[in-house]
Order: structure tokens, then sequence, then C-alpha cells
């Protein structure tokens, strides 16, 4: 049974997905942080990682800032309010489902 | 990938937490901080007994106390900007939830009061020849470094506190003088931090390599 096709009614499914999720988790415990931290955080490959985000992003949960250190590109990703939010909306809900399917 | 996320989120935010401590660097800063306490202690062991330079150095503990913070600080910025960010990514974390602040005061205020109720204690009930501050110093060192121990995952640091006990118990019993015996255990214990952090850095360098281009 994937996450993907089956959730518990009402769950967040944007923030359910087994990828996101874990991208959730660490910029929820983070103020913010960049794409090679993310990347080897999660163990998502560069493309498979930017989809994910481009999702996050565009469902206003993670804002995105280009930037450079030095010469360097450097891509940094934070929560906004609203992603926290529904961040731990899907805590809560995922818990109280855990606690009644027991 | 799934394993994780099915596992606990908790564990997630633990390991995201204890990333900042994989490369030793903290530690670095930290010994830093304890060697400039060291010096301090020397410069008022060095200082001649009613001297102007010994009503200097006394008065100026505190300043010297938070030069030494912020050096710290600044060091441990420059050491992760210059050899983290570029290895293994830039993270910055978030300030601690109140409750989380309220814990770690209430914590920091006990220790320092069991540090001044063992000081006492010990002081009007000393043997002759027993210097109370390195061990009492040793053992608040030991328990701060333990906890750091199980909050981060860095286990090397209970061999830390192990050492950091040893050195303040013995200097306490066999040391060379009150004067001299605080800053033998600063510098001990900034020598202790050093090679711990020293060999964790150096594994942490070998492990991975540095990204020459960003992310995306």
């Amino acid at each position: 049974m994937s996450s993907e096709s089956w959730s518990p009614e009402g769950i967040d499914r944007l923030i359910h997905e087994p990828a996101r999720l874990v991208i959730a988790t660490i910029l929820n415990a983070v103020e913010s942080a960049d794409f090679l931290y993310l990347q080897r955080e999660t163990g998502l490959t560069k493309g498979n990682l930017s989809a994910h985000l481009a999702k996050l992003e565009e469902a206003g949960y993670v804002t995105i800032e280009k930037t450079y250190r030095g010469k360097i590109p450097l891509t940094i990703l934070r929560l906004t309010d609203k992603g926290r939010e529904a961040f731990r909306g899907y805590r809560t809900q995922w818990q109280a489902f855990i606690r009644k399917t027991r | 990938m799934t394993a994780d996320v099915k596992g606990d989120i908790k564990s997630i935010e633990r390991r995201t937490f204890q990333s900042w401590f994989e490369d030793g660097i903290q530690e670095l800063g930290v010994g830093g901080f304890c060697a400039w306490l060291a010096l301090y202690f020397l410069g008022q062991a060095l200082a001649p007994v009613k001297s102007t330079i010994k009503i200097i150095v006394d008065v100026g503990f505190l300043p010297w106390f938070f030069l030494g913070g912020w050096l710290s600080r600044r060091i441990v910025r420059s050491l992760k900007q210059n050899l983290t960010y570029r290895r293994t990514g830039f993270v910055s974390y978030k300030r601690p939830e109140k409750k989380v602040r309220k814990r770690i005061s209430l914590l920091a205020g006990i220790l320092a009061g069991g540090m001044s109720f063992g000081i006492v204690f010990l002081w009007t009930h000393k043997p002759i020849g027993f210097d109370p501050l390195p061990i009492v110093s040793g053992l608040a060192f030991t328990l701060v470094l333990i906890l750091m121990a199980f909050r981060t995952g860095a286990w090397r640091l209970v061999l830390v506190a192990a050492a950091v006990a040893a050195t303040g118990t013995a200097l306490s019993l066999w040391g060379w003088g009150e004067k001299t015996n605080l800053v033998a255990f600063y510098a001990l214990t900034a020598a202790a931090l050093f090679v711990s952090g020293g060999v964790a850095l150096a594994l942490y360098l070998r492990q991975n390599p540095v990204h020459s281009e960003d992310s995306e």
C-alpha cells in the first residue's frame, strides 16, 4: 500500500509523501538549510529533490532563495509559516490516526 | 528512504540536530574557550600579589569571559564556513523554544548552585593540601559533557568527560597548589577537547570531499 495511493482522510497528502515528509521534517527542525545539506540528509538525487522542493514551493510551504557563496551558487531553503503550520497539523493528525488504529 | 519516512520523525529531527556536531568543530571551539580561561588563571597566578596588574586581572574576569565566548563562536562559525558548508552543506538552527530555554536555564542554575555549595562545603571541610576547585569544576564539566553526549550522539564526549573528571580529581588531591591547579585544569580540559575535536574533524574531512558546485 503506497502512501501516494492511500492516506487517511483529511491528511495533507503533499506532506504525507515519504520524501517530502523527510524534507519537511528537516526544514521544520532548522531555521534554514542549503540544497547540498538537504540532499545529503535525505539521500535523494538532485533531480528528485528539486522536483519535491518545487511542489512544496508551489504550495507555499517552502521558500527557495538563490544566492552565492563567493562564486559558488547557493540555494537556501526555508519552511514558511504556512509550511510549519501544515507540518504541525500533519503530525497531529497522523498521531491521532495511529492512536485510533491501535 | 521509505524506512526513514515510516520511521520516527523524532529520529530525523535528532539526526538533523546531531549533524552540527559530527565535524568536531564545536568541541574545538569549547576547547579554545577553555584554553582562553587557562590563560586568564595563568595571568592571575603570575600577577604579583597586591599589584595593579593583579587588580586589573581580578576585575577583568567577566570581560575576558565574554570576549572568549564571542571569539570562540566566531572561530566556530568561520571554520564551519570554510570546512563544513562546502562539504556537507549549510544549515542554521532555530533558537530553542521557550520551554527548552527555560529548562536549560534551570539546569544551569542547579549546576551553578551545586558548584557553589560543593566549593563552600569542601572548603570548610577540606583536609590540608586538598584544593576543592578542580574537582568541583571537573564534576560540573563531566556532567555537562555527558548530557551533551546523550543529546548529540557524539559518544566520544564520554571519554572526554572521563578524562576531565580524572584530571579534576587528580589536581585536587595531588595538585601543585591552588594558583596553578586551575591553570592546569583548564589547559588539560582544553587539550582533551582539542584531541577529541581534532580526531573527529580529521575523520570528517577524510570522509567528506569538497563540493565545488552547488547543489542544483
